[in-house]
């Protein structure tokens, strides 16, 4: 066998927190910003072979996930079933469609309402032997990630059984866990993940996006700098160099809100937070709404409400309950 | 510090110290009901907002500070808010005032206004950053009519600002919800600003100039000026012009304006005397 070998694996997992969803994500920093309204549950399905790792990601609500690549695997990930729309980087996915990622990559995604996606990935040092003889050609991770469209054959074929081994995975985890099936399982997946690789048309990479990704990236590592604090689009116009006006392009294209929505919900999100971990006997609503630059409480209670479908102080007594 | 400050004024006196960071303003009461009026001042960390809820007719000179930039903003409803340098300004217009400029402010009764300050060299910077535009800092005061909407929002911040201020003043001291205030009301303000065609406000400004050198005369040396003949010799217009101009401006003709400032001086320096005296 090429490569270290390592002990067959699953797990599933359920959260009622998109930060621990978001911490919860393998082969990268993810951060996870709700966008739906509701209360969020999501569940992640992973799967570790020999050398595949495989996850399958279903979450209720609408939401925009930023990562950064952990790099040393080659990554894939694709949207798993039709439903509502699912972006890349802005641009639009369907199941046909599969992201073939540079190491380290740093994206933003976003989805329209509740989804479910995959992801599979592979040593750097494996997809590197494998390539050749499976595929006639280098398969290791591209200096840019883009969106592939595979024969559709070869696609449906890597869904069934991405699909089918998260199945596995959740009613007969033992066996995955045996050595023998999950060697055939990942052979007939890393086989179908070549096909795919190699057999698919790509998309245009436009100028224009990849301006845009720069911008969003700059305003990543702003919030990434500034992770408890609330930040307004004055001064991150101010700090990123750009104007508001292309801002608000970048984040309806790779967001798919606006930067004044994104802000609001972040700041509403960690609101949530804190009101979910604070002791209700030493705390108030409007304490930590304050932390976060609320200052009109009713509109602040009004929004909460109609995000997370409970009023703030719901949020607080539940903790002291 | 953030902060926000109430003050209720019995005299013109008192609404000039309570306006004293909105500029050098000078008083002049016209009506005869008893004075009265409400300042509320928010202090955030670069900007500063007001409210005025003023009873009397009066007339005001206003010399904005060098390096500031003053919205001042009507937010509708009765009652009516001044007339700036003759000047009307319908709910929900905002007037743009570049740093160091002068203003005449005369209300004909009850009024009501607001005005957003800012340091010039952080609202060019903002602008330019939200808008991705140069701003020309206006000569004189350039009346803008901003969309609806834009002026929508600048008026419920302002007029929310005011109200924290008034019912939960704890809320303006807590540095993050008075940054997050300030930055509201910045955001507004360059959008309301940005998004409509400005109108140059500097309609009257010859009568503007012509009134302002007046004011600085009967400050600098009252005694000597007893009546119009000796204004016109030194301003060198005529006395139709100086009264057209006065009329316009402040509502009232150039001998009324001179009498009502000597009156007025001579009332200030007798409250001093006064307090002295019980000082003493």
């Amino acid at each position: 066998m090429i490569g270290e070998v390592h002990v067959p694996s699953s797990a599933v997992r359920v959260f009622t927190d998109p930060d621990d969803h978001a911490a919860a994500i393998r082969q990268g920093v993810s951060e996870m910003t709700v966008t739906g309204r509701g209360v969020f549950r999501s569940e992640i399905v992973r799967i570790d072979l020999h050398n595949l790792w495989m996850q399958r990601f279903t979450e209720n609500v609408s939401r925009i996930k930023h990562t950064i690549g952990l790099g040393g695997r080659a990554v894939i990930a694709f949207p798993v079933q039709p439903g509502p729309a699912q972006f890349w980087q802005g641009v639009a996915l369907t199941p046909v469609n599969l992201i073939r990622h540079r190491e380290g990559a740093n994206y933003y995604q976003h989805s329209a309402g509740a989804s479910v996606t995959a992801s599979m990935s592979l040593p750097l040092s494996e997809i590197a032997a494998i390539g050749t003889p499976l595929a006639g050609c280098d398969l290791l991770p591209p200096r840019d990630s883009f969106i592939l469209t595979p024969p559709p054959s070869a696609m449906a074929r890597l869904q069934r059984l991405h699909a089918a081994a998260g199945h596995i995975a959740k009613t007969h985890p033992d066996v995955i866990a045996h050595p023998a099936s999950a060697r055939g399982l990942e052979q007939a997946l890393i086989e179908a993940m070549v096909t795919c690789l190699t057999n698919a048309d790509a998309s245009e990479d436009r100028s224009a996006r990849r301006r845009h990704a720069v911008i969003m990236r700059r305003f990543h590592r702003l919030i990434a700098e500034y992770p408890d604090q609330a930040l307004y689009i004055p001064e991150i116009c101010k700090a990123i160099g750009v104007a508001e006006r292309t801002l608000r392009l970048c984040c309806q294209e790779q967001l798919g809100v606006s930067p004044k929505q994104f802000l609001l919900m972040r700041r509403m999100q960690l609101a949530r937070r804190d009101l979910g971990k604070a002791d209700p006997s030493n705390a108030t609503v409007t304490e930590i709404a304050t932390c976060y630059g609320f200052w009109q409480f009713g509109q602040f209670a009004g929004v909460y409400k109609a995000i997370f479908g409970e009023l703030p102080s719901v949020t607080l007594a539940r903790r002291g309950e | 510090m953030p902060a926000s400050t109430i003050a209720v004024c019995t005299g013109a006196s008192d609404l000039e110290a309570a306006l004293q960071n909105l500029g050098d303003l000078n008083v002049i009461v016209t009506g005869r009901e008893e004075f009265r009026a409400r300042v509320t001042e928010v202090e955030l960390q670069n900007l500063r907002v007001w409210a005025v809820h003023e009873r009397v007719s009066r007339v005001g000179f206003l010399q904005i500070p060098a390096d500031i930039v003053l919205a001042l903003i009507a937010p509708g409803g009765p009652p009516s808010p001044p007339i700036w340098s003759g000047i009307t300004l319908d709910k929900g217009d905002v007037l743009l005032c570049g740093p160091g400029r002068c203003l005449h402010m005369r209300t004909a009764g009850p009024s009501h206004w607001g005005a957003i300050s800012l340091p010039a060299g952080d609202f060019a910077a903002y602008f330019a950053m939200l808008t991705g535009q140069v701003l020309t800092m206006p000569i004189l005061a350039q009346r803008r009519g901003p969309s609806a909407a834009n002026c929508r929002r600048l008026m419920q911040l302002h007029t929310a600002a005011i109200r924290a201020a008034g019912m939960r003043p704890h809320t303006i001291v807590d540095p993050e919800a008075a940054h997050g205030m300030e930055q509201q009301l910045i955001h507004a303000l360059v959008k309301c600003l940005s998004a409509c065609p400005s109108e140059d406000a500097a309609g009257p400004h010859e009568c503007q100039d012509v009134v302002t050198r007046l004011a600085q005369l009967l400050r600098s040396q009252p005694e000597r000026y007893a009546n119009q003949t000796a204004f016109c010799a030194e301003l060198g217009v005529s006395l139709g012009h100086l009264r057209r101009c006065c009329k316009q401006i402040l509502g009232i003709g150039p001998a009324s304006y001179a009498h009502l400032y000597l009156a007025d001086r001579a009332r200030r320096v007798a409250r001093k005397r006064t307090a002295h005296r019980i000082a003493l």
